[in-house]
């Protein structure tokens, strides 16, 4: 299953009342042990 | 028709809270019919630090960011003490009991509300099943759920969809149709794009 979002930068527009959009930020992307360890728990490849 | 709304949010993350007011009111102002869909995101997951509200990071942010914007939007909000911050794992786990039980909604807001007004541990198994009782889940059997690990793979299964298929990267983020909406919007631009996304798929 896939979809196909258009992905808006709010970041460059007008947020909220003219001020750029904020957000908290991923930290790191989610490392390749973590996403394993994910896969493992879900017996997926 | 009905618009699909996916909202991805961290209960430990602010603007999300502060998203929970300008999404009602501009699903309420825009006519548009939609079904709303809270989405699981974890900014940290263990193994990774949490923050510590003493530090600089969460002390100039908030000062900086999100009280002049919470005061501009009038909603109360105060940066909790609990130190370092919780995981939301556990939370996210008894979101899809509340889910399960026609309690999304109720579930979602009392975390924000827990977290950012009353300074609770939401990582704590006996706080969050003394709040899911406040809102009318069965204590015992949504304890049960935590601490058997119900829901902890359809959660990490939402968590890889986000990380993988969405490639959320930052939260609050909203999935109107197949619009993604980065950061946290205020009403008009939320009004603009339901009514943009409903135009699109009337024929």
């Amino acid at each position: 299953m896939s979809i196909v979002v258009h992905q808006i930068n709010a970041f460059t527009e007008k947020a909220f009342g003219g001020n750029p959009a904020v957000a908290c930020l991923l930290d790191d992307a989610p490392d390749a042990d973590w996403m394993q360890a994910v896969a493992r728990e879900m017996n997926l490849p | 028709m009905t618009v699909p709304i996916h909202i991805w949010s961290d209960y430990v993350c602010p603007y999300c809270f502060l998203a929970e007011k300008p999404l009602a009111a501009a699903i309420a102002a825009s006519g548009v019919e939609t079904e709303v869909r809270w989405m699981p995101f974890e900014l940290r997951p263990e193994p990774t630090p949490t923050l510590r509200p003493e530090e600089d990071y969460l002390q100039s942010g908030w000062a900086q960011s999100v009280y002049p914007l919470a005061e501009q939007m009038g909603v109360e909000i105060k940066l909790p003490d609990v130190s370092p911050q919780p995981y939301s794992r556990l939370a996210f786990e008894g979101h899809l009991f509340a889910e399960a039980n026609g309690l999304s909604h109720e579930y979602t807001h009392r975390m924000f509300t827990a977290f950012f007004r009353e300074s609770h541990d939401i990582g704590d198994i006996d706080v969050l099943t003394s709040l899911a009782e406040e809102i009318g889940l069965g204590a015992t059997a949504f304890r049960e759920a935590l601490h058997e690990g119900t829901y902890a793979e359809a959660h990490q299964a939402l968590l890889k969809r986000a990380y993988e298929e969405v490639q959320v990267t930052a939260v609050p983020s909203f999935l109107i149709g197949n619009r993604l909406l980065r950061g946290l919007a205020d009403q008009d631009a939320l009004v603009s794009l339901l009514q943009t996304v409903e135009a699109e798929a009337t024929p």
